[in-house]
């Protein structure tokens, strides 16, 4: 095929099978790893007391409570007093700060066209829960996508509180 | 003579508008501690994030005020035993979701909108508050931008009149 010796190109062929192989099955071991309560990588939007607005950090759900580490700030939530969890998934804008600096300093309206190829889809996960004196709380969680009901999944599994979430109803099909 | 009763006549007329404004302004109620309850949905389907993110932004609005020496969340029941503690409810009225990228492709069309009424109860149960308010992100900025702004005008508003 390249002018190679044929055992070259059969190994080569091997070789980058192999690797294929490694790569499609990448995103499934993100997924297990968020199953397992291995530290995953979240935004704290709010509503954590000792972590700041908009904190970028590692979630970690242990057997008794959900752990949020931002640099030095620490918080954790005991999975018995969480009320409520919803998931949900919203398309936001990547690049963070550079993006919107690049956005507004691109001529001709670069910009706009920029923001379509910035656009990302993220998960939603919002916690209520209450803290010893009876106080309400909210949390809201941005996770990577498709990671919101796995997390959701697993603190229901360690004795979260949660509502039934109603499954997607299928599209009717259009009467002829 | 004449020209000092003109003068009189002009210092009553440039006085008067400030006697009355003093006299209109109602006398501001000082209250050591809120509580800051649950955002009341009603009728209208607003996510859920939406809501408790106008609670918790309410929150560290109403606290960066320093208006008031204890803010309490809702259910907290260290609130129990204040005697002037005021009470904060708040109700969505309407909810329109935009979204980001329209607002930053079109710049008119895309805008998020929260209506809200916003009612500060004494303890005997006088409404000393109702008002109603609105938050929006119209241009740059992600959805739950329209809670910090909706919580920026109540905290606002709780700290002219109150």
């Amino acid at each position: 095929m390249l002018g190679l010796n044929p055992e070259l190109e059969v190994s080569m062929s091997r070789s980058s099978i192999f690797v294929l192989s490694i790569l499609s099955c990448a995103p499934l071991l993100a997924q297990e790893a968020a199953l397992k309560g291995m530290p995953l990588k979240v935004r704290c939007l709010m509503g954590l007391e000792t972590v700041k607005r908009n904190a970028q950090g590692m979630l970690t759900l242990q057997e008794e409570a959900m752990e949020f580490t931002a640099g030095q700030a620490k918080a954790r939530v005991p999975v018995k007093s969480i009320d409520d969890i919803f998931s949900g998934a919203e398309m936001t804008q990547s690049g963070g700060t550079v993006g919107v600096i690049t956005k507004v300093a691109l001529p001709y309206g670069g910009g706009r066209a920029l923001s379509l190829l910035l656009r990302s889809k993220i998960d939603i996960l919002t916690l209520t829960y209450r803290d010893d004196n009876g106080g309400f709380h909210g949390v809201i969680l941005t996770l990577p996508k498709g990671q919101g009901a796995q997390v959701r999944a697993q603190l229901v599994a360690g004795g979260a509180h949660a509502h039934v979430e109603e499954a997607p109803q299928p599209q009717q099909e259009k009467k002829q | 003579m004449i020209r000092r009763s003109w003068l009189v006549a002009w210092a009553v007329l440039l006085v008067s508008p400030g006697y009355a404004e003093e006299q209109s302004a109602p006398a501001k109620l000082s209250a050591s501690a809120i509580q800051i309850e649950q955002v009341d949905a009603g009728d209208v389907l607003i996510p859920m994030e939406f809501r408790v993110a106008i609670y918790e932004s309410l929150l560290d609005r109403v606290r960066q005020t320093s208006k008031f020496k204890q803010v309490f969340r809702s259910g907290d029941r260290q609130a129990d035993g204040v005697q002037d503690l005021l009470t904060l409810k708040t109700k969505i009225e309407g909810f329109q979701e935009g979204s980001q990228t329209k607002r930053e492709v079109t710049t008119v069309t895309g805008a998020t909108k929260v209506d809200v009424s916003a009612t500060v109860v004494a303890r005997d149960g006088r409404v000393l508050l109702d008002q109603h308010l609105t938050g929006r992100v119209r241009f740059f900025g992600e959805n739950l931008g329209a809670t910090h702004d909706l919580a920026k005008r109540i905290a606002k508003l709780l700290n002219e009149k109150l």
